[in-house]
């Protein structure tokens, strides 16, 4: 099984936790810019075959033409910080993750054939300018001496994960007792 | 200011722009359109897949060959293949989940139901080994991403 994951340098100012929240965005950027129907500075990804339009899984799926990569969407909400440290961070799936193969199957337009350069959807790639673009909607503040003195991305990612999981925790079911 | 004062007055700020960012229609993806918690239980469980009691996503327990027989004579929804095991017959029942806030609380619930309720259908389901009425731990990781980033990003601009 291949690895699917990408590491990504960051300037040094960030430590290892900053590193890590700034990866968690970066997911986030991938994951939406997936769903758009968008790789890599926005380039639309080849559109899918009418073979798989017409199958019963993209029917109830209720999938538009968009590609968007997304069928039950458990592979691009698989995605994970793998890595951090100060200046880097590697994202991707954990090692033994089944969905390594749908990712390498979307990046190499291989789908469980030989790779297909004209199918190759690489929604892992990421420019300079869109890790540019990340970095820069934090919003952080520097004092002179290069430290942060203003939205450290890792103390801001500690409070609002705090605050997801709570919402996530009190999702309430109602099902018939 | 150390680095525990900046957390504590976060933790602050955050519970306070909660509400806000509530009423603000931050959170609707999680009760309306392709995103919402509703879509994706009936995208996952028409695709076949349920939930184990342990969080992992698996495949809903196959159909017996008598009822695959039955489900051959009789009109199917368009969802539906006699073999395919993804609580759908008429399709009601998924039809009629839904989704709304409280405050920042989310219900998802049951509407409705022509032959017997849409919740009694769905309990049924679960006491006999398909139980799909939940979330996964990767969908639950990836809707607090999601909601992660956009309380971040509120944060950020306080």
């Amino acid at each position: 099984m291949a690895w699917i994951k990408t590491e990504i340098k960051l300037p040094k100012l960030f430590d290892e936790g900053d590193s890590r929240a700034i990866g968690e965005e970066l997911i986030n950027f991938i994951v939406e810019r997936t769903k758009s129907g968008k790789g890599v500075d926005g380039k639309k990804f080849p559109k899918y075959s009418e073979a798989y339009k017409d199958s019963f899984e993209f029917k109830v799926a209720g999938k538009s033409s968009t590609v968007d990569l997304t069928l039950s969407g458990e592979m691009l909400d698989s995605l994970t910080v793998i890595e951090a440290a100060q200046g880097r961070v590697v994202i991707g799936f954990e090692k033994d993750d089944p969905n390594n193969d749908k990712a390498e199957g979307n990046i190499l337009g291989s789908y469980g054939r030989d790779p297909d350069p004209s199918k190759a959807r690489n929604f892992m790639d990421l420019s300079e300018r869109e890790v540019t673009r990340v970095i820069n909607s934090l919003n952080i503040q520097l004092d002179d001496g290069s430290n942060i003195i203003r939205n450290k991305p890792s103390e801001i990612s500690q409070s609002a994960l705090q605050r997801a999981l709570q919402i996530v925790e009190d999702f309430n079911f109602q099902e018939d007792e | 200011m150390k680095a525990s004062e900046r957390l504590a007055e976060l933790a602050k700020k955050s519970k306070t722009i909660l509400p806000d960012l509530a009423s603000a229609g931050a959170f609707n993806f999680l009760v309306e359109g392709k995103e919402s918690v509703p879509s994706i239980i009936k995208r996952r469980t028409r695709l076949g897949r349920g939930v184990s009691n342990s969080g992992e996503l698996e495949p809903l327990k196959p159909l017996s060959p008598k009822y695959v027989e039955r489900r051959k004579k009789i009109k199917l929804s368009e969802n539906a293949k006699p073999k395919k095991s993804n609580l759908t017959l008429t399709g009601s029942m998924l039809d009629s989940i839904n989704g709304f806030r409280r405050g920042t609380t989310f219900i998802f619930s049951f509407f409705g139901g022509t032959d017997k309720p849409n919740d009694l259908k769905a309990r049924y389901a679960r006491e006999n080994g398909r139980p799909f009425f939940k979330l996964s731990t990767t969908e639950t990781n990836g809707i607090a991403r999601k909601i992660k980033s956009i309380i971040s990003k509120a944060l950020r601009q306080l």
